[in-house]
């Protein structure tokens, strides 16, 4: 095997590992703390991008200070729309099955499609190349583009952030311990309801991240948060549903076991994080670092 | 391949073909009376509006096609009607969505059956197209246009009746790449590919790479790459065809797909080691704008092909094509992409057949009135004089030509040094194609 | 809730079924295009009524479903196109393929419930789609298409399906009024309790869940001989997502309930289309609203209303 080979794909892997994991971190904090899966979680991934358009594109020109900009404006304006969401409509579901999240959240992506058609019309738009100013770093044929340097670092610095939060500040306490056991919490003096508004808006937060960042490498186009929200519900599956850390070993194993196999088993790249999935929630339902109190519940 | 002074030759022989052919085209239809004025004075002409039913994806991913076509359509109807109609005939539209796959051939029938559309036109999906064929002739009996969809087992792998298609198909295009590779860069060695994992993918390397070791037998190809529709991350692609080395690439991602290679490409530094990029998909001005100058590359020779390109036919020799782009420009502020090309010349089609076989007639034409004026037609549009051949596939010559960015007067990259090759070069005899029928 | 009440209602049921099936009797009449409409929409009712039964009656929400409507699909087209059989055994075929299939994924996935399981079918049937898109005897993206219609005209096929629709949602009434119906929703009320009670609980999902998939699979196979076409992305996982939106916005926990919906829906579509080009914008609203306002679905909503 040509080790070079092994070494690029690897690292295209976990480029693709860290946006998987800043997405799907987000759907499984929302159902770690709240039991809701989002659906149109992806629909926030797809926002995120096109915010980024609108400022990167159309309002400053592809330059340094507007990828900066956006950055900094789009995952937190994501995060009100997702915070809005559960205020006006997914609030709504929880005397509700969970089917009825599932069915409320498909209809949520069906009307975000249509309406980013409507405000950015139907064509496919791309970013300016952050890489045309950042460069890259050759190793022998193959080039580490820095922006894609930048992105591992990113979705590393998020897990080691939330991995902190969660187990370090009190904030990131009640939300763990109001996803256990929500009548102890409220006995306690804490709003849940302040919670679950706060765990939604970093939850989209994220997705909308994942969207921002993942934006200047692909092209943006209504629908593009389908494919990602399935990828992203076989990474928490795999790693276990509700687990920050868990969304990480995820989003490894499918990010980099999709690069391998585009490169050395090209036939399975369509069906292997389907297999993979099967196989995690056949041999170990709760996934690699879930609790398996969850299905019980 | 020929020249630009043999390409005039041939084009003159068009003009006079279509005047021989004794089609009221585009160009030789006067500026006449209005619809209202027009209606019931021709004899045997219903007086109600002709409709024509359109279908591409208006929704989801490639919903940009069915804006692409619709734009073309509101055009060439409203230049219809502003001029009588057809016979007189006030022309209306109506649409429905690809998108909706699983209800294709119900949302067909609704538009014939029940919104009483006479004709059909579009088809963005290959595989819409080949279910849609056998209904159209065996159930609906409508006569139907496709502007878009591209695969050769359309009208190579069946006898049509009612089905035609004025849209350049896939084979011509990747025959000719071959031949260019050979004339213009012999200097090739190893060849690696991508396209979309689809049949339209695989068809196309088949077409290409078989072509292409008639021509140059020493060439050494990798093993064709395939990548999901809508894949979002090429990087493990490209690595993979950077381990081969290879010094020319060739491409048949279409689309964003296209547009999203390209960029990536670029920050991995694959232009800087290969010599030549071929795409067939990529002279569609939707997929240039996507690239935007920023990303055409340098080092490497890019070069793209397509179903039109709205500065070949030259606008000087083809005065069709500049009124049809200026025409275009001025309505919706962009350059004319492929689709609207193609479904703008459909209307017209349709309506050169009608109006000749109502001269044949003397009356009203039926559907099959109609498909006997459409076959040996020639209609002219923005991409020149298109011949419908025996095998109900329209035809006309292919360009290549090289990616350059910075052209004055463009918001997007274009294509330059246009290379021409005439049909009778590249398309394949009717009945035959390199790729196996079902 | 006194007898006569109940008596009353059942003979009100019974009118509007008799009128309802008269009505379909004459959908030919009123064009080809209705005739087309309203086969698929009785082949999305066969198909949600199916799915219904693991999901409204025994619990199970299954994200995959489309897996097996492919699964007759596909083997139709199959027999016919590849080996030149007529349609009669290649529809008997097909219901023995997804009996089959049914039981085989049903035994990997019955293990969970919940969103495990509905999770797990998810992947099975992206898998398959996968599967349909790369492999060559199943025409990968093309599909298999250019089929004959069974007795070559649209209106004695449309009452072949009408025929097909009714028994098929006889025999499933059936089977829920039985004591194997009743051991489902035992299964789906109190897993444990069932237990007690002597009941298998993975059996019986078993068993609903091979019920499920083979008349999901016959809807899927009548449907490819009304299309005479079938494509991967008949196994794609928003064509799943179809059939929960249909039983929902129907009512799952009425036998009928997926059957409204999947005529409210295939109305409801061919209208939104029609009108504007957002029509996804439309369903996407009206799932909304349904979640939203009518939970039980509108049949749900219409019976609680008459019954106070």
């Amino acid at each position: 095997m040509d080790m070079g080979l092994l070494a690029a794909q690897v690292f295209n892997g976990l480029v693709y590992s860290s946006i998987l994991f800043l997405v799907s971190s987000g759907l499984t904090l929302i159902y770690g703390i709240m039991n809701v899966l989002n659906l149109a979680h992806g629909s926030l991934y797809m926002l995120g991008a096109y915010l980024g358009i609108t400022i990167v594109v159309y309002a400053l020109g592809g330059t340094p200070l507007a990828y900066l900009v956006a950055f900094l404006l789009v995952p937190p304006s994501v995060g009100v729309v997702g915070a809005l969401l559960e205020r006006t409509l997914i609030r709504r579901t929880y005397p509700m099955g969970e089917e009825y999240q599932l069915l409320l959240t498909f209809g949520l992506i069906l009307v975000f499609d249509d309406l980013v058609k409507m405000v950015w019309g139907a064509a496919y738009i791309n970013f300016p190349d952050p890489n045309s100013f950042l460069g890259g770093l050759r190793f022998g044929v193959y080039t580490l583009p820095l922006y894609h340097v930048i992105l591992i670092a990113l979705g590393f610095a998020v897990f080691l952030g939330l991995w902190t939060f969660f187990s370090r500040t009190f904030t990131g306490k009640v939300m763990r311990a109001a996803a256990m056991d929500r009548e102890i919490v409220e006995a306690m003096g804490v709003d849940v309801n302040r919670v679950f508004v706060s765990s939604f808006f970093l939850g989209s937060l994220l997705s909308g991240l994942g969207g921002i960042s993942a934006g200047p490498l692909y092209t943006a186009s209504p629908g593009m948060g389908t494919d990602i929200i399935v990828y992203s519900f076989a990474v928490i599956v795999i790693g276990g549903m509700g687990s920050i850390g868990g969304a990480m070993a995820g989003s490894l194993i499918v990010g980099v076991l999709r690069s391998l196999a585009i490169s050395f088993y090209p036939q399975l790249e369509i069906v292997i994080v389907f297999v993979i999935m099967a196989a995690v929630l056949l041999v170990k339902p709760t996934g690699l670092f879930g609790r398996p109190e969850f299905e019980r519940r | 391949m020929v020249t630009r002074r043999e390409f005039l030759g041939m084009l003159g022989g068009g003009i006079v073909g279509l005047a021989v052919g004794g089609a009221l085209g585009y160009t030789l239809a006067p500026k006449g009376p209005s619809p209202e004025e027009m209606a019931g004075k021709l004899p045997g002409v219903p007086s109600e509006p002709l409709k024509i039913g359109g279908m591409w994806f208006l929704t989801g991913k490639f919903g940009t096609y069915g804006d692409m076509a619709k734009k073309a359509l509101q055009l060439a109807v409203d230049e219809i009607n502003a001029s009588g109609g057809i016979l007189g005939r006030k022309v209306e539209i109506t649409l429905k969505d690809e998108a909706d796959r699983q209800n294709v051939l119900q949302n067909i029938r609704k538009m014939v059956e029940e919104e009483k559309a006479e004709f059909l036109i579009g088809i963005d999906s290959s595989g819409d197209v080949l279910k849609l064929a056998p209904v159209v002739e065996n159930d609906l009996h409508v006569v139907t246009v496709i502007t878009h969809a591209a695969t050769p087992k359309l009208t190579a792998c069946n006898k049509l009746h009612y089905v035609f298609r004025i849209s350049m198909y896939e084979e011509p295009i990747d025959v000719a790449a071959a031949k260019l590779v050979a004339e213009k860069f012999p200097d090739v060695k190893k060849v690696a590919s991508i396209g979309p994992d689809y049949a339209y993918g695989y068809d196309s390397w088949a077409i290409f790479s078989t072509n292409l070791k008639k021509l140059l037998p020493g060439v050494e190809m990798a093993e064709p790459m395939y990548s999901k529709l809508g894949t979002e991350d090429f990087s493990s692609y490209i690595d993979k065809m950077l381990a081969y080395e290879p010094d020319l690439v060739f491409s048949s991602l279409w689309g964003g797909d296209a547009a999203t290679f390209v960029k990536q490409a670029v920050s991995k530094g694959l232009f800087d080691r290969v010599k030549y990029y071929l795409n067939p998909m990529l002279g569609a001005t939707d997929t240039l704008k996507a690239i935007g100058d920023g990303n055409v590359p340098t080092k490497a020779q890019v070069w793209g092909s397509g179903r039109y390109w709205f500065l070949y036919p030259p606008h000087d020799v083809w005065p069709l094509n500049k009124t049809f782009v200026s025409k275009f420009k001025s309505r919706y502020g962009e350059y004319p992409p492929y689709v609207s090309a193609t479904s703008y010349t459909a209307v017209y089609a349709l309506k050169a057949a009608i109006e000749r076989a109502y001269v044949m007639k003397g009356a009203w034409p039926g559907q099959d009135d109609v498909v006997a004026a459409m076959e040996g037609l020639a209609v002219a549009g923005p991409m020149g004089p298109v011949a419908m051949r025996e095998d109900h596939q329209g035809v006309y010559s292919v360009f290549w030509g090289r990616l350059t960015k910075g052209a004055p007067n463009y918001p997007h990259p274009i294509l330059t040094d246009i290379q021409v090759f005439d049909f009778g070069e590249v398309f394949p005899a009717p009945g035959q194609t390199a790729v196996k029928c079902q | 809730m006194g007898e006569e009440v109940k008596e009353q209602e059942v003979s009100m049921e019974t009118v509007a079924m008799i009128l309802g099936v008269i009505l379909l009797a004459l959908v030919p009449l009123a064009g080809r295009h209705m005739t087309h409409l309203v086969a698929s929409a009785l082949l999305l009712s066969l198909a949600a009524t199916s799915f219904n039964l693991l999901f409204g009656y025994t619990g199970l929400l299954s994200f995959g479903h489309a897996l097996f409507w492919g699964v007759g699909g596909y083997t139709v087209a199959v027999m016919m196109a590849r080996f030149g059989f007529g349609y009669l055994e290649s529809v008997a075929a097909a219901l023995a393929m997804s009996a089959i299939m049914g039981a085989a994924i049903g035994f990997l996935c019955v293990r969970h419930t919940r969103i495990y399981f509905a999770i797990l079918t998810l992947a099975f049937g992206q898998m398959f789609y996968g599967i349909a898109v790369k492999w060559d005897f199943l025409g990968g993206s093309d599909g298999i298409y250019g089929l004959p219609r069974p007795l070559n005209s649209l209106e004695l096929y449309y009452y072949v399906v009408l025929a097909s629709v009714l028994v098929s949602l006889y025999i499933l009434r059936v089977i829920t009024r039985s004591s194997l119906g009743l051991s489902f929703m035992a299964v789906r009320d109190n897993a444990f309790r069932a237990e007690f009670l002597g009941i298998g609980v993975r059996a019986t999902r078993l068993k609903s869940f091979i019920i499920s998939a083979t008349f999901t699979g016959l809807a899927g196979a009548l449907w490819v001989l009304l299309e005479t076409a079938i494509g991967p992305e008949s196994m794609f996982w928003t064509h799943s997502a179809e059939f929960v939106f249909v039983t929902l916005l129907g009512g799952p926990r009425v036998f009928l309930g997926p059957v409204v919906g999947g005529f409210i829906y295939a109305f409801l579509a061919d209208v939104a289309m029609s009108v504007t080009e957002f029509w996804l914008f439309v369903i996407g609203a009206v799932l909304i609203g349904i979640v939203l306002f009518f939970p039980y679905g509108v049949l749900g909503y219409l019976l609680k209303r008459l019954r106070g």
